[in-house]
């Protein structure tokens, strides 16, 4: 299988009150097409940070990251947000919902960073919220939904442009056993159309049935099977 | 989705903040707006002062001019008849005629009916020397006035001496301390005194009057005179030609000045007042352009107050908008979403924001009138004094200025690294 993700020997490390927090020390390891990897590990061990510097959205201090054979760290800021537009999908523990957006444009917001044809992303954005059972709560608020609702408007967004990697940080946090089930689902059957996700999880029993678990502890790598 | 699609709706969607920005830019430009008006309006009623002013002085003066032409045509004026040899620049220097003509021609005058006369004076003068007191004087032979053909019989203006008598002229009199009825030697013949004139103040003080009949005897010049003053002629100020040609047409050899009329004097004054409403006016015209500058000096520290104050306040909600749309911003950057378009999204606000508070503060003003209060229109009588000019100022400018406000914090939100905001549990 094509490998989709490379990290290079990463290292990431932050000023704090008490020091120097080494939130990302000396991480390698690849994600293939189709592979769905699962990273997990106590709380501030680095996982939002691993996926941050992932998606090209924090400098690592050093070491690279590559996407598709392309180096994040290399692009100007906008070269980078374009090929995230094009090529990387996010989802957040928070959902992040535009407040003042219904639930068809907050899918349609991923469309704003590809300047390219707004037809295609509407239809996309009509089939997404088919899947995921949205249709009724189209033109609703965030605010007006349930929190299920949100992460699944957040996954639909995320998807959207057809990404080839989807980061997720605690997708199903907040959500209960039967809906984070669903996002479980979705995140399989994205990896199975020949995607790579990785997962950020607390949740021990999708981690047996998943390709990869990375797991890190004080940004350090301890595992990896 | 379009990017202003978005602008709207979290304008909609925070409408306080952006309500709160759109008060501040519109009482910018009610400042702005409000002063221009105010200008204009002084400027409109300086020129209606002024107007005023003028069409009022301009009506004095006809009406000034229209007085003189009556107090003229009561009074009349005067002039001099000349022989017409006689060179005009002698006569001045040296007080009197050294050409003479004959004394009948005052008759041929008084003979022809010209209305425009009344009084006819003639008179042999000349400047000499009172050899037996040793005095430069002006001897003057009258005859008196020559009475008129058909004219009214009216008081004559002028007595004339009896022969053997003089009237002696002031200064004369005071120095060679005459008096009444005393005889004095003149040119070798005794004269009585008959009468002493007061003070003058003109040559008449150094003048001594004695019959023309003397006079020309006196003289050598039997039959002659050197001038005939004609008084009061009945016309306009303005029609000395026609009084020179009818006078020409009687006496040919003869030449016609205006002499000591009072109609000079009166000109002279109706000038002054002229003069006079000119000052006026420029003092008035003055006295506005301070006051407009006052205005204006008003108004130049006034308005940039009113919109630093607004500025100020818009770069505050705005910064505050900023801060609360950190996670939107960082979501915006994981989704890709270029900087520029970023600080579109914000300027784009701040330019709604702008253009609502330039419609707003006009809209204030282009309010019929009828929705004012009298007391807040501060006689400001038109409001749409308002030209397209500041209208394309305050809908560029009202604009630039929240856009300009919300610079600082846009760019700092487009700057910000959406990490940290992200990694937020
Ligand atoms: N912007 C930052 N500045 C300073 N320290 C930071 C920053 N972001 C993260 N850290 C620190 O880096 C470490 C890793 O943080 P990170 O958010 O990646 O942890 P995490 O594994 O996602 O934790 P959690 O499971 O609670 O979400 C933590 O110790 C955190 O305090
Ligand atoms: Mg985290």
């Amino acid at each position: 299988m094509k490998t989709i993700v490379r990290v290079e020997k990463l290292a990431k490390a932050f000023r704090g009150p008490t020091g120097k927090v080494n939130a990302l020390d000396d991480i390698s390891f690849t994600v293939d097409a189709g592979q769905l990897t699962v990273v997990q590990g106590p709380s501030g061990c680095g996982k939002t940070t691993l996926l941050l510097a992932i998606g090209g959205l924090l400098e690592p201090d050093s070491g690279r990251v590559f996407v598709d054979g392309q180096e994040m760290h290399s692009l100007s800021a906008d070269a980078r947000a374009r090929f995230r537009a094009d090529n990387i999908g996010f989802v957040f523990q928070q959902f992040h919902l535009v407040p003042y957006l219904s639930v068809r444009e907050n899918v349609l917001t991923a469309a704003l960073g590809r300047i390219a044809e707004p037809e295609p992303a509407a239809k996309g954005t009509n089939e997404l919220l088919a899947r995921f059972g949205l249709q009724e709560r189209a033109r609703h608020l965030p605010a007006e939904l349930s929190t299920g609702e949100r992460q699944r408007t957040a996954l639909a967004r995320a998807l959207l442009n057809r990404p080839k990697v989807l980061l997720a940080d605690e997708p199903t946090g907040n959500l209960d056993p039967e809906n984070a089930e669903k996002v479980w689902d979705c995140l399989r059957s994205f990896a199975s159309d020949g995607g790579s996700v990785l997962v950020v999880t607390h949740d021990p029993t999708p981690a047996r049935k998943c390709q990869q678990v990375l797991r890190l502890d004080q940004g350090r790598l301890i595992a990896c099977a | 989705m379009r990017l202003l699609r978005l602008v709207l709706f979290e304008i909609w969607y925070r409408r306080g903040n952006f309500s709160l920005g759109v008060a501040s830019a519109t009482i910018a430009v009610a400042f702005l707006l409000g002063e221009l008006a105010i200008l204009r309006e002084h400027d409109a009623r300086t020129i209606r002062i002024i107007a005023a002013k003028e069409a009022d002085t301009r009506a004095r003066m006809a009406t000034l001019e229209d007085d003189y032409r009556k107090i003229t045509k009561e009074l009349g004026f005067n002039v001099l008849i000349l022989p017409r040899d006689q060179n005009l620049n002698e006569l001045f220097a040296e007080d009197f005629a050294s050409h003479t003509m004959p004394e009948e021609y005052v008759d041929r005058l008084a003979n022809s009916r010209l209305v425009t006369i009344q009084h006819l004076l003639p008179s042999l003068q000349q400047k000499l020397k009172w050899t037996e007191v040793e005095r430069a004087i002006i001897l003057d032979g009258v005859r008196g006035e020559v009475p008129i053909v058909n004219a009214d019989s009216k008081r004559p203006l002028l007595e004339p001496v009896p022969e053997g008598t003089m009237v002696v002229g002031w200064e004369l009199h005071r120095s060679l301390k005459l008096k009444v009825g005393d005889v004095v030697k003149l040119l070798g013949r005794e004269f009585k005194v008959g009468k002493l004139h007061p003070e003058r103040g003109t040559k008449d003080d150094i003048t001594v009057w004695i019959s023309l009949k003397e006079a020309q005897l006196l003289l050598g010049e039997p039959g002659r005179i050197n001038g005939i003053l004609a008084l009061e002629c009945v016309c306009a100020a303005d029609s000395l030609p026609k009084v020179r040609t009818e006078i020409g047409a009687v006496l040919p050899d003869t030449q016609v000045i205006e002499f000591q009329s009072q109609t000079l004097a009166r000109a002279e004054a109706r000038q002054r007042a002229a003069t006079e409403a000119r000052v006026a006016i420029s003092r008035e015209t003055e006295n506005r352009a301070k006051l407009r500058q006052a205005q204006e000096d008003f108004a130049s520290l006034a308005v940039p107050l009113a919109s630093l104050v607004s500025a100020a306040w818009i770069g505050f909600l705005a910064f505050s908008n900023v801060r609360e749309r950190r996670a939107e911003v960082a979501l915006f950057r994981a989704l890709g979403v270029r900087s520029w378009q970023i600080i579109t999204i914000f300027l784009g606000r701040a330019v709604v924001m702008g253009l609502a508070g330039a419609g707003l503060g006009f809209g204030i003003f282009w309010l019929p009138s009828g929705a004012w209060p009298a007391a807040a229109l501060h006689g400001i009588r038109d409001v749409r004094l308002l030209d397209p000019r500041s209208l394309l100022l305050v809908f560029i400018g009202t604009p630039a200025l929240t856009v300009l406000a919300s610079w600082l914090p846009t760019w700092f939100a487009a700057q910000r690294s959406p990490a940290e905001v992200l990694s937020q549990a």
